[in-house]
C-alpha cells in the first residue's frame, strides 16, 4: 500500500507549532496542536522529530542554517517556526528528500552523509500522530507503524 | 562535540540500551528518551543510564 505523506499531514496544515525546539545535535522537534503532559514534559497532539538526517532550513530559497551550523545561530532560526504557519509537506519517494514548508521558510531534510551504514532503524524524520501511530522515513522508506510497538525482525 | 558528534553518540546509546535490555526500543520510547537527555548535555555513558532507568 503506497502512504500518501501529504494526506498525513493534511490535519496540522494552517497551524503555527506550538513548539519548535532544536534537541540533542542537530535533531528538531515541532509540536502541533493542544499540549499535554507526558513523563514531565509538555508534548503536542501532533510531534514532528527530525532525527538522523542532514537539514538545510532557507528563506525564500536562500539557506540560512543547517545541520553543521553554531547551535546559537540554529535556535534563533528556529524560533522564526513558531511565528509562521506549516503551510505543507513535498516529499520525494526516489530520493526519499522531504521538503517542510513553513510559508517562505523551507525546512529540506535528506539522508545523512555522517553514518557509515544506514540501516532500517535510521529513520530521517518521524510524525507521530495522535492515535500512537507514526510515519517514518528513513533508510527503510516510508512507514506507518505504531508507535509503541517494537517492530519484528526480518 | 560537533551537532553530527551528538547525533551519533545519541544513535549509539540507544542501540547499547537495546544491546543490554536484549530488546529494541519503539519510537515512541526513542522520543521519550530524547526528550528526558535534551539540553541536558549528557555523554553516551549518562544517556544510556537514563535510557535503562527509563525502560528496565
Amino acid at each position: 500500500m503506497q502512504i500518501n505523506v501529504g494526506q498525513i499531514f493534511q490535519p496540522v496544515i494552517g497551524m503555527t507549532p506550538a513548539r519548535a525546539k532544536l534537541g540533542v545535535g542537530s535533531f528538531i522537534t515541532f509540536d502541533f496542536g493542544p499540549l499535554s503532559r507526558i513523563d514531565h514534559h509538555m508534548v503536542g497532539k501532533w510531534h514532528l522529530w527530525i532525527y538522523q538526517s542532514y537539514w538545510s532550513l532557507s528563506d525564500k530559497q536562500r539557506e540560512i542554517v543547517n545541520a553543521d551550523s553554531d547551535r546559537r545561530y540554529i535556535n534563533l532560526a528556529i524560533a522564526r517556526l513558531e511565528n509562521v504557519k506549516f503551510s505543507g509537506v513535498k516529499f520525494d519517494v526516489n530520493s526519499l528528500e522531504t521538503d517542510f514548508r513553513f510559508g517562505e521558510l523551507h525546512l529540506t531534510v535528506r539522508r545523512p552523509d555522517y553514518i557509515g551504514e544506514l540501516d532500517d532503524r535510521d529513520h530521517f524524520w518521524m510524525f507521530f500522530l495522535p492515535n500512537k501511530q507514526v510515519l517514518s522515513v528513513g533508510e527503510s522508506g516510508v512507514n506507518l507503524t505504531s508507535a509503541d510497538r517494537a517492530r519484528q525482525r526480518a | 562535540m560537533s551537532n553530527r558528534d551528538q547525533n551519533r553518540q545519541f544513535r549509539a546509546a540507544v542501540r547499547e540500551i537495546e544491546r543490554i535490555l536484549g530488546r529494541e526500543l519503539t519510537e515512541e520510547e526513542w522520543d521519550r528518551l530524547h526528550r528526558e537527555v535534551t539540553k541536558m548535555g549528557f555523554d553516551f555513558e549518562n544517556i544510556v543510564r537514563t535510557g535503562l532507568s527509563m525502560f528496565s
